[in-house]
């Protein structure tokens, strides 16, 4: 999961949304609140990574009912949705996976297991839709629509390949990614075949990253990770 | 209809039985495999649209089976649901953290595991 991200929470329950807001801060979310979603008719979906509605708030069924048509945009499944409430057992995350939604939650949330949770879902989605999006981690942001890389503020000149690898390897933050499949993907070599150039690529990013290239690790004889940023002490 | 195609990486025959038992009048196809080893192998060749994955399994676990699986340019975005005994928060999300997408406690709901199935196999546009 990249270090910050974007959350709209959708309760009119202020001790639920106090603990959504403590919850998802800790991990790096940057929210707001908001006590119901848009009319249907409002075509504009939220710009967010991840919603969270309510599903116990009046009337009933609306947050199953707004999944739903969330899920029935094009585009919609970019982000995550989650639903939250009272509901016990099984039934109630049968409904909502069903409606659309990536997960329940049970209120009161345990903080550690539901974390864990949204962050294997915003891993999945970013796994999914890979070409479109920035992707960051701390101060370090890679826009693939313009092809400029930042990092703290200011930009970072890169070669188009060493773009790419960057690109790819903050896409799989946190994951090995093998040198053979930064060659097929970087480079479009169809197999591997013995050569440098990945390491040459890595050792010269490492020195354009300054302090943030030691972030950039190599995992021996499996290929290199970049080390989410939420692993850093 | 085109059958999707499960994989189920788990050592107890039985357990494997029963999932079958499950998910095929569901209108999944099932393929099986005992440990973590078998599991890359059968999954290279089968081509799966998703992954149920134990964590104890002799020969290869499931924390080593995810990190394989990620590592693959071909399969890095299979979907896997960890099924497994070790019901600890703290073992949920380590199973998380290893690369799996969900995660599901034995024993558990046929109807949850349907939906979850259900949920992953939910392509993005």
């Amino acid at each position: 999961m990249t270090s910050t991200f974007k959350f709209l929470a959708v309760t009119p329950d202020l001790r639920r949304l106090e603990a959504l807001r403590s919850l998802l801060g800790g991990a790096g979310g940057k929210g707001e609140a908001i006590a119901a979603l848009p009319l249907s008719d409002d075509t504009r979906l939220p710009d967010c990574a991840a919603l969270f509605m309510d599903a116990d708030a009046a009337p009933e069924g609306q947050a199953l009912r707004r999944c739903r048509e969330l899920r029935s945009h094009l585009h919609a499944a970019s982000f995550a949705i989650i639903l939250f409430g009272s509901g016990r057992g099984g039934a109630a995350l049968v409904e909502g996976l069903d409606a659309g939604a990536d997960d329940f939650w049970q209120y009161p949330f345990k903080d550690s297991v539901c974390l864990a949770y949204l962050r294997a879902i915003l891993r999945r989605l970013s796994r999914l839709r890979p070409q479109e999006r920035s992707v960051l981690s701390g101060t370090l942001s890679l826009d693939p629509s313009s092809r400029t890389a930042t990092l703290g503020g200011k930009e970072l000149v890169l070669r188009s390949k060493e773009f790419d690898l960057l690109y790819y390897l903050l896409q799989h933050q946190g994951t090995v990614v093998r040198r053979d499949a930064l060659l097929q993907a970087v480079w479009d070599y169809p197999e591997a075949i013995p050569t440098r150039t990945v390491d040459f690529h890595v050792s010269q990013l490492r020195r354009k990253l300054g302090r943030a290239g030691k972030n950039l690790e190599t995992v021996t004889g499996m290929g290199y990770r970049f080390r989410a940023d939420q692993d850093q002490a | 209809m085109n059958a999707e195609t499960i994989i189920v990486v788990d050592d107890e025959e039985d357990f494997v039985d029963i999932l079958r038992q499950m998910l095929e009048p569901a209108g999944y196809r099932v393929v099986a495999a005992a440990n973590g080893e078998e599991g890359l192998a059968v999954m290279r060749r089968e081509a799966p649209s998703l992954m149920i994955l134990d964590v104890n399994m002799p020969l290869m676990g499931g924390y080593e089976v995810c990190r394989e699986v990620r590592a693959d340019p071909r399969f890095f975005e299979l979907p896997i649901l960890m099924l497994t005994i070790r019901n600890r928060d703290e073992e949920i999300v380590r199973g998380l953290e290893k690369g799996a997408d969900d995660y599901l406690t034995k024993p558990f709901d046929r109807q949850v595991l349907l939906a979850k199935i259900r949920r992953l196999l939910k392509r993005v546009r």
